[in-house]
């Protein structure tokens, strides 16, 4: 009875500590789980218990060198070791586990114990931290698994220390900017990175932002001001939409590169440029020295070496990919716990055309983190456009198919004809329903009823 | 003809198929085991396991635990995976064959598939269904 009420009091403090807790017998059999292991893991404890430890912890180090059953056989504990588990979401999750030995009254060991501490909290900072500039590192900022990325991303170190001009090519979004900054942080430079879009500043500004001016180049200008040529100086500089320079800009800036040196307006002295250029363009350069509206010139010394990255219809392999890396930098910076899209979402993001690239898909989850209160973005959480589009779409495809998105048709034929649909929709059943006219919830039922299946 | 993949751990399936080591591949023909062979899976990363599973031609993984990413990443190539199962893999590959097996790609489930399925008794967790 005594005994009983112990246990019984001991039950309640493991359950009040914020350490999961857990024990084994001596064949990984879990005996005893605790309330915070049950809230780490995801298992609930009435589930966890008779289970193998490696089936509910799901550790990373279960496989290999499993830390609880070192100390079970060698008797030494391990304190604070930093590993990973898959909670019951299917999200990796940074714990530290600490081990020893549990011995029974008599001394004998009979198992295990083991705690835990999750150490998500930490992670996230850590992140924040990242995200906000002080640890980051280049290539774990750019995320892709395609080829032609990969390719590039092999040579950017050699690219980097080169100091060679380098000409980036692609859509708005695809990450030239991205790149170029990659190159600086790898070129080891001392100076600075300095930034200007071409496109965004009238002609004659342009040129004072660039090269600057002295006291008294012109009415207002009261002091000295040094252009973006002087804060590059020992640097780089990053020339982005190079494309929308008017032609007397293009000669003085063919004139820097070749003779690394330039006039601040109303200066009487040339001064010295030391300074690495980056140029892009989401324009086909080559293509306007053709049409003579770009100096062909200018556009060979750009061109040194050329990087061309892909639009993201051509690397959808990494959508996925860019999607979790988002969010990702948006939990930490916004302090949310998201932790992905639904599979639907994902459908419509897959096959959606994204003019904007990657900075659309940015923008796309962005947003979704506004209206998303729970862990998963779904489809409402979209743009409005993004929605519809996809209905517009389906809708189309219907009517192609000659099936009127009107009442179903019955029976065996409506098997027949849900199985088509759900064929030429490529098994997704979102846009399937939607061809039918039929909610999501109904799909499913009549799938089940007429016993329709799509691998 | 089908080739399923099995993340194995020892005679156990694989507690988690982005640390496994190991990967059990069955070749099945009109519902019969043809061949089965381990392969070693220890080198490689989870995205490159992700990739093994279509190079080899594999057409059903069957898991324990899965990481998200993963999840999406088979979906999004069309490789039907069966998941959160523990127990032994050849009492799992019975299972398997005989029809007990529900795929997660195949339901309707998004992000709460695994609260859903795992260890909610028979089918999905063998241990607890042959007690
Ligand atoms: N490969 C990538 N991995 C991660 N983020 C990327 C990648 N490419 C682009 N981005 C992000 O997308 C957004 C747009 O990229 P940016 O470099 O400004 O494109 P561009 O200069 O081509 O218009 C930025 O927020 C950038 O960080
Ligand atoms: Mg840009």
């Amino acid at each position: 009875m005594k005994k009983l009420i112990v246990n019984r009091q001991l039950d309640i403090i493991l359950d009040s500590i914020a350490d999961g807790v857990f024990t084994i017998d001596s064949d990984s059999n879990i005996t005893y789980f605790n309330r915070a292991a049950e809230k780490i893991t995801g298992v609930p404890r009435k589930l966890a218990i008779g289970q193998k430890c490696f089936d509910v912890l799901r550790a990373n180090i279960c496989q290999t060198s499993c830390a609880l059953k070192a100390t079970i056989e060698g008797g030494e504990s391990r304190i604070n070791l930093p590993v990973n588990i898959l909670n019951s979401d299917g999200k990796t999750i940074p714990i530290s586990i600490s081990t020893s030995v549990l011995r029974d009254e008599q001394g004998k060991i009979v198992g295990g114990v083991e705690t835990f501490r999750d150490l998500s909290a930490i992670e996230t900072l850590r992140k924040a931290l990242r995200f906000s500039g002080r640890i980051r590192n280049h290539s774990a900022d750019i995320i892709s698994k395609n080829h032609e990325i990969q390719q590039i991303l092999n040579i950017l170190p050699d690219v980097a220390i080169s100091n060679s001009t380098v000409l980036i090519e692609g859509p708005s979004g695809s990450g030239k900017e991205l790149f170029a900054k990659a190159i600086h942080k790898l070129s080891r430079c001392q100076g600075a990175y300095v930034a200007i879009n071409c496109a965004a500043l009238p002609d004659s500004l342009l040129e004072s932002e660039l090269f600057g001016y002295m006291k008294g180049a012109f009415s207002d200008a009261k002091a000295d001001k040094p252009g973006r040529f002087a804060r590059a100086e020992g640097g780089t500089l990053f020339l982005d939409e190079i494309g929308d320079i008017s032609p007397a800009l293009q000669a003085k800036l063919l004139r820097v590169i070749q003779e690394k040196e330039y006039e601040p307006l109303g200066a009487t002295a040339g001064q010295k440029a030391n300074v690495r250029i980056i140029a892009a363009t989401n324009k086909d350069l080559a293509g306007l020295v053709k049409l003579g509206a770009f100096r062909g010139d200018l556009f060979y010394r750009l061109n040194v070496v050329r990087l061309s990255l892909p639009p993201l219809s051509r690397r959808r392999e990494d959508i996925p990919l860019l999607i979790e890396h988002f969010i990702s930098k948006f939990n930490a910076i916004k302090g949310k716990e998201i932790e992905g899209v639904s599979d639907d979402t994902l459908d419509i993001l897959m096959t959606h055309d994204l003019p904007g690239n990657i900075r659309e898909l940015e923008n796309i989850i962005e947003y979704a983190f506004v209206l998303c209160r729970g862990h998963l973005i779904e489809v409402r959480h979209l743009p409005r456009e993004l929605q519809e589009s996809v209905l517009r779409k389906t809708h189309q495809e219907a009517a192609a198919n000659r099936i009127s998105p009107g009442p179903p048709p019955l029976g065996a034929a409506e098997a027949a004809a849900i199985l088509d649909v759900l064929r030429k929709n490529g098994g997704s059943r979102i846009r399937t329903a939607m061809a039918l006219g039929i909610d999501k919830t109904t799909l499913w039922r009549k799938m089940k009823k007429f016993g329709v299946t799509y691998r | 003809m089908m080739k399923i993949a099995i993340p194995v751990f020892n005679s156990r399936i694989s507690p988690r198929f982005d640390c496994a080591q190991e990967m059990l591949l069955v070749d099945i023909a009109d519902g019969k085991i043809m061949a089965q062979w381990k392969i070693s899976i220890n080198k490689l990363s989870s995205i490159e396991k992700n990739r093994t599973m279509l190079n080899l031609g594999v057409d059903t993984l069957i898991c324990g635990g899965i990481d998200r990413h993963s999840m999406q990443w088979l979906k999004y190539h069309d490789l039907p995976v069966y998941a959160w199962l523990t127990g032994d893999v050849q009492d799992i590959l019975t299972c398997f064959l005989t029809g007990g097996l529900t795929s997660i790609t195949n339901a309707e489930a998004t992000g709460q598939w695994c609260q859903h399925r795992r260890f909610k008794g028979g089918k999905q967790n063998i241990n607890r269904g042959r007690r």
